[in-house]
């Protein structure tokens, strides 16, 4: 058994863009943008990277299929680059490349970069996607919000949740990540909104509505990682440090949505990586140890699906924690604490960095007016596809000691 | 894409008797030797025991709503006159469950459980598309 990752890589620096609509900006502006941030944080010249990844996913125009794009634009030193795609945990899979590259020793300092321009697509929601020959075959006309919803009702009847107690929550869960997001200088969409507000937007996909789905928008993030004696060596201090507790992919095998064992109210991957990154991190008690975690708020369902897959609320106890306030930025774990997708927006290539960079402010007690008292474990949750066809990645990041 | 801009599925070999069914107006689907499991969508192996050469087998177009949401936003406009529709989870009385649209009956008066039977929905120059509607 491989004794996993845990403390053998710490981040150096982190950058983020601002996120929104970006029209007067290209993907490697962008680009430059978070990472010139990150390299100063870092306290690194340039030429220290000895490896890099590039997240980036529909970005087909700006960016097109290979590492070039990052190589260029950050005029990193003719080292290997590697462009990854992974739908929606794209972000957290460049993120896993650079942090796997350090841990394994074949570089001591290692570049993570996300990147997306998604407002020039012109679409509402994310682009169309090359999905392969197959998936016509079982998907009649389909949408993203239409298989989140199904999500919904699925939970509704598990659980024997009224409509109206669902629809609710689900508003909450909305108002808090724009009470959240309100707070946060980078985020695209910085209003409070009512739940009341919510629950009369214009409906998208029964029962989801215009503010049960996330924001479209343009960013980048990136990650500088090293191992902890490097970090030491540049003048980290010990204390300060933030490092990789886990990092973890799971992917469907066809179980959920052709073979019929699955009945649609959870997401199976999620329960599988985040049982696989608490051991990997040591964590034996998320909902005791866990400070603070930000989920793949694509919709709201998914977000209040996510905090019982990953262990936080019992099952079929999100609504309670949710309408406890459980989840609030004064509540015992926040959740979203940046404003989430649901603010940000989700440029895919960068959300998974973006997710990281906000759990390493809140560690060095650099988030501002959202600071946490006193963080030791953050928790970053990706999940790509549909709820039937998916890809989830979790990162832990925490206090080095 | 249909001369409607509704999107018609391409034939590959391991589906064409699915869409050939299809086209004579029945549902097929395949059966597993090794486990004799029903399964849902084409394929030349059995995602049980991988065992070749799946059976096929005519499928009664009897089901039950397992699931459903309703659509008021298309994810395409090709499918704008279609809001709001339901986008639905079907059990087949064989045991596979197939998304599809239920059709032929107001969104409001979905219930899950129903009972279902099947139905087509024809695109582009005739091509018909297994949906379901109210048995």
């Amino acid at each position: 058994m491989a004794d996993g990752i845990r403390d053998k890589v710490a981040i150096l620096g982190m950058g983020c863009s601002q996120f929104g609509e970006r029209w007067d900006m290209g993907a490697e502006e962008l680009m430059e943008e978070a990472f010139s941030e990150a390299l100063a944080d870092a306290g690194i010249e340039t030429r220290e990277i000895g490896a890099a990844w590039l997240g980036s996913c529909m970005d087909e125009v700006n960016i097109g299929k290979s590492a070039t794009p990052a190589s260029l634009t950050l005029r990193l030193d003719n080292i290997p680059v590697t462009r990854v795609e992974n739908y929606c945990a794209t972000g957290t899979e460049a993120f896993r490349g650079a942090v796997y590259a350090v841990a394994a020793g074949a570089c001591d300092i290692a570049l993570a970069i996300g990147v997306e321009k998604l407002k020039d697509t012109g679409y509402g929601g994310l682009p169309g996607l090359e999905i392969g020959t197959l998936p016509p075959l079982w998907w009649p006309n389909l949408s993203a919000p239409g298989v989140f919803a199904q999500v919904a009702s699925a939970y509704m009847s598990r659980y024997k949740v009224p409509r109206d107690v669902l629809k609710r929550a689900l508003a909450e869960i909305s108002a808090k990540s724009h009470a959240n997001g309100a707070k946060n200088p980078k985020a695209h969409l910085r209003k409070p909104v009512s739940c009341d507000t919510i629950m009369a937007s214009p409906m998208i996909a029964e029962p989801l509505g215009l503010f049960d789905c996330c924001g479209v928008s343009d960013g980048s993030a990136a990650a500088i990682v090293t191992t902890p004696e490097i970090a030491k060596s540049l003048g980290k201090h010990p204390d300060n440090m933030v490092t990789v507790k886990a990092l973890q992919l799971a992917l469907s095998n066809g179980s959920e949505g052709g073979y019929n064992d699955w009945d649609g109210s959870y997401i199976l991957t999620t329960r599988k990586a985040a049982q696989r990154s608490y051991a990997e991190a040591g964590i034996g008690k998320p909902r005791e140890e866990l400070s603070m975690f930000e989920v793949h708020d694509c919709f709201s369902i998914t977000e209040l699906v996510t905090m019982e897959d990953l262990g936080l609320s019992a099952d079929g106890g999100a609504i309670k924690d949710v309408m406890d306030g459980f989840y609030n930025a004064d509540g015992k774990i926040p959740c979203q604490i940046d404003g989430g997708l649901k603010c940000f927006g989700h440029p895919i290539g960068a959300s998974g960095i973006r997710m990281v960079y906000e759990m390493y402010l809140q560690l060095q007690g650099r988030a501002g007016e959202r600071q946490l008292k006193d963080p030791r474990y953050g928790l970053t949750h990706n999940l790509g596809g549909f709820p039937h066809q998916n890809v989830v990645g979790i990162s832990i990041v925490g206090r080095y000691r | 894409m249909s001369a409607t801009g509704k999107p018609v599925p391409e034939v590959l070999p391991d589906a064409r008797p699915y869409w050939e069914a299809a086209q004579r107006g029945e549902l097929m689907i395949q059966r597993c030797r090794g486990t004799g499991k029903a399964f849902l969508y084409p394929r030349r192996w059995s995602p049980y025991d991988y065992s070749p050469d799946p059976a096929w087998e005519k499928a009664s177009g009897r089901g039950t709503l397992y699931s459903y949401s309703i659509v008021y936003q298309p994810p395409y406009a090709a499918f704008k006159d279609d809001c709001p529709y339901v986008l639905a989870i079907v059990e087949l009385e064989e045991g596979p469950r197939m998304m599809a649209n239920i059709l032929n009956c107001p969104p409001e008066s979905v219930r899950i459980g129903m009972a279902l039977k099947l139905c087509f929905e024809t695109r582009g120059s005739g091509f018909r598309i297994p949906q379901f509607e109210p048995a």
